[in-house]
């Protein structure tokens, strides 16, 4: 069994943005692609009224050629 | 005296002479760790990692400490940069941090990070990440086998200064040592961690004075690379396919069903994606594992079959996705416990990688290992200094076989590369006395190589009272053989009262509601326990191994006649 999930230069339009959540409050935010807790940085993507965050861009980038074909 | 080279024009002796200078640092703390430490789980056990990072929280160095540690710590660390910032460190800064909800572990993991200067700028971290014994929390040890939550495994602490510009911070020390049950152990143990930091940050500046920051940066940035590039190579030597395999932890202390973990791994081209998203949903018990112990096991696993000559560093991660469900046994939600995750079900994630890529290339897999550390927590006042102890005590299991050799015998599971703590230390510190310490006859998996064996150890308690805990797993289910090979045999934990002719399970004898996972049983005097741990599984079949083999399993005890 193959599956392809690399398509070379696919990348996802976003933007960079901090995690607006106040020292004293306990929000965590989970990467949308491999799950892991994001500290402050996140990599938005909006597609239409949906917005995903994302640890970095490549994992969003995994997101759109793998995770998103997988669900 | 300094090295006039251009930084885009290292050779490769001097990159590997620098990548053995920041390996050998590491060592060095290491060793400044082993000797200055109060516990025995550090100065026998060496459970402990030291770590070198760049500014951008990418490790540069690390050397053959715990495989889990290794894996986790570039989230820690690029957790506490992020959320502290780079402009809040100062020289002589060291911060401390234990959060499993901020890129640790589980919580007896803590990390001690600082920050090295070179004039006014900061070049480098340098961090040990040490499991201390005790951080208070519901059971003596905290390894709360039946903790619902995280709150009840001990203080959690968030990435903040325990010394800011080589001071002490009272506030937080005070509070750390008011939570632990043995600050005094606290105390000398997060001492020889801080150590170890200082020796590194010394060596880092003789490095620096030596070479020149933009020469080493230039220099650390490549050796991440080059080790990128080796692993993209060795990931391409592996036949592209998806590959899938799965195991489970038999039960999570609080309910009596397993929780399987389960994997897709593809392979494609110069990159491996881990797949878990398939995973059961996480656990009411503490065998759940945190994102970063999932990732820190798949590439434990992928190092496993890999050039061991890679430099270790963040460079040989990049190649290797892991993909994860929030809420599920290898991706804890708060406030979720996880201690055991780090310990148990770490090891079955990495067995279980290594399961995949048998399918791939079966002559660089091993079979299944034990899996577990057999953790067994006591704690009392000790009859002889009336000083409350606690003591985290873990067993080598069986490794699986390879196709070139049988199993290694009562190693510490893959995810801790620790030592075994000797019985004259152990009797020395603790309240119990060792009847018997021994490799269990029968309990590696039978194949063309045999699995590794586990042990069986017998102690009998020398104090009015211990109150022990424990947490096993492997106990009702094997570490699997490989290619026609057998299972290793099951882990096994009984107890025996005093006035009692027979062994029995805890849950028997005091009514827990799992048998290997439990906490705060009281033992008395007089009462023994047999701790058994699990043996690995065989590699290809039986009838090819050699007699002669066979003849010397038999001369050595490892199996009774009638297994021959």
């Amino acid at each position: 069994m193959q599956i392809k999930t690399r398509t070379p230069n696919q990348r996802l339009a976003g933007y960079w943005r901090e995690n607006q959540t106040r020292w004293h409050e306990q929000i965590l935010v989970y990467c949308n692609s491999c799950g892991v807790l994001i500290p402050k940085k996140q990599w938005v993507v909006e597609h239409g009224k949906e917005q995903r965050v994302f640890c970095a861009e490549v994992c969003a980038a995994l997101y759109q050629r793998y995770r998103r074909k997988a669900k | 005296m300094r090295k006039k080279t251009k930084a885009s024009q290292i050779d490769m002796v001097t990159l590997t002479v620098i990548n053995n200078a920041l390996v050998n640092i590491c060592r060095e703390m290491g060793t400044a760790m082993m000797r200055t430490s109060y516990s025995p789980i550090f100065n026998e056990a060496l459970d402990f990692s030291c770590v070198i990072f760049n500014p951008r929280g990418e490790m540069i160095g690390q050397a053959e400490f715990c495989p889990t540690m290794l894996g986790s710590a570039q989230y820690a660390v690029k957790w506490t940069i992020e959320e502290l910032g780079l402009d809040s460190f100062e020289r002589g800064d060291v911060i401390i941090h234990n959060d499993p909800y901020r890129g640790q572990c589980h919580m007896p993991e803590h990390m001690v990070l600082k920050p090295v200067f070179h004039g006014n700028q900061l070049k480098f971290f340098v961090a040990n990440i040490a499991h201390v014994g005790e951080i208070g929390g519901m059971a003596p040890g905290s390894f709360a086998a039946d903790a619902t939550e995280v709150y009840q495994e001990g203080l959690r602490l968030p990435p903040i200064k325990i010394m800011s510009r080589g001071e002490y911070v009272k506030d937080v020390w005070k509070i750390i040592l008011s939570n632990h049950r043995t600050p005094k152990s606290s105390w000398g143990d997060l001492h020889a961690m801080i150590g170890s930091l200082g020796i590194a940050e010394n060596r880092l500046l003789q490095l620096l004075d030596r070479y020149g920051p933009k020469f080493l940066k230039a220099a650390s940035d490549q050796l991440l690379d080059y080790s990128e590039r080796w692993m993209r190579a060795e990931i391409r030597e592996i036949p592209n396919g998806v590959y899938q395999a799965r195991d489970c932890m038999e039960d999570d202390g609080i309910t009596d069903q397993p929780v399987w973990m389960r994997l897709k791994l593809i392979v494609e081209d110069d990159e491996i994606i881990a797949d878990w998203t398939d995973s059961d949903p996480q656990a009411r018990g503490p065998i759940n594992a945190t994102f970063v112990v999932t990732a820190a096991a798949t590439y434990s696993a992928v190092l496993h079959v890999t050039n061991k000559e890679i430099p270790r560093n963040s460079g040989c991660y990049r190649p290797i996705r892991v993909l994860t469900e929030p809420g599920t046994i290898v991706n804890v939600r708060h406030p979720g416990p996880s201690v055991g995750g780090n310990t148990e079900t770490h090891p079955h994630i990495q067995n279980v990688v290594v399961a995949a890529l048998s399918q791939a290339v079966p002559e660089r897999a091993a079979a299944a290992e034990g899996a577990t550390a057999c953790n067994f927590l006591f704690g009392g006042i000790h009859p002889e200094t009336g000083e409350y102890y606690t003591n985290y005590h873990f067993e080598g299991c069986g490794w699986g076989a390879t196709v070139a050799h049988d199993g290694n015998s009562v190693m510490c599971p893959v995810n801790g590369n620790c030592r075994n703590t000797p019985i004259e230390v152990f009797e020395t510190k603790y309240p119990f006395l060792t009847l018997e310490y021994s490799m269990r006859r029968d309990s590696g998996g039978r194949g063309m190589h045999r699995g590794g064996l586990g042990s069986a150890r017998k102690l009998r308690v020398m104090a009015p009272e211990i109150t022990v805990s424990a947490l096993l797993d492997r106990t009702r289910t094997q570490a699997w053989g490989l290619f026609g090979g057998s299972d290793g045999a099951s882990a096994r934990l009984m107890v025996k009262k005093k006035d009692e002719s027979q062994f029995r399970t805890f849950s028997d004898a005091f009514g827990v509601a799992c048998a290997t996972k439990f906490t705060r049983v009281v033992l008395k005097e007089g009462d023994e326990v047999i701790i058994e741990s699990p043996g690995g599984g065989g590699y290809g079949p039986p009838e090819k191994r050699l007699p002669s083999e066979t003849e010397e399993d038999l001369r050595q005890g490892y199996i009774s006649p009638q297994a021959r």
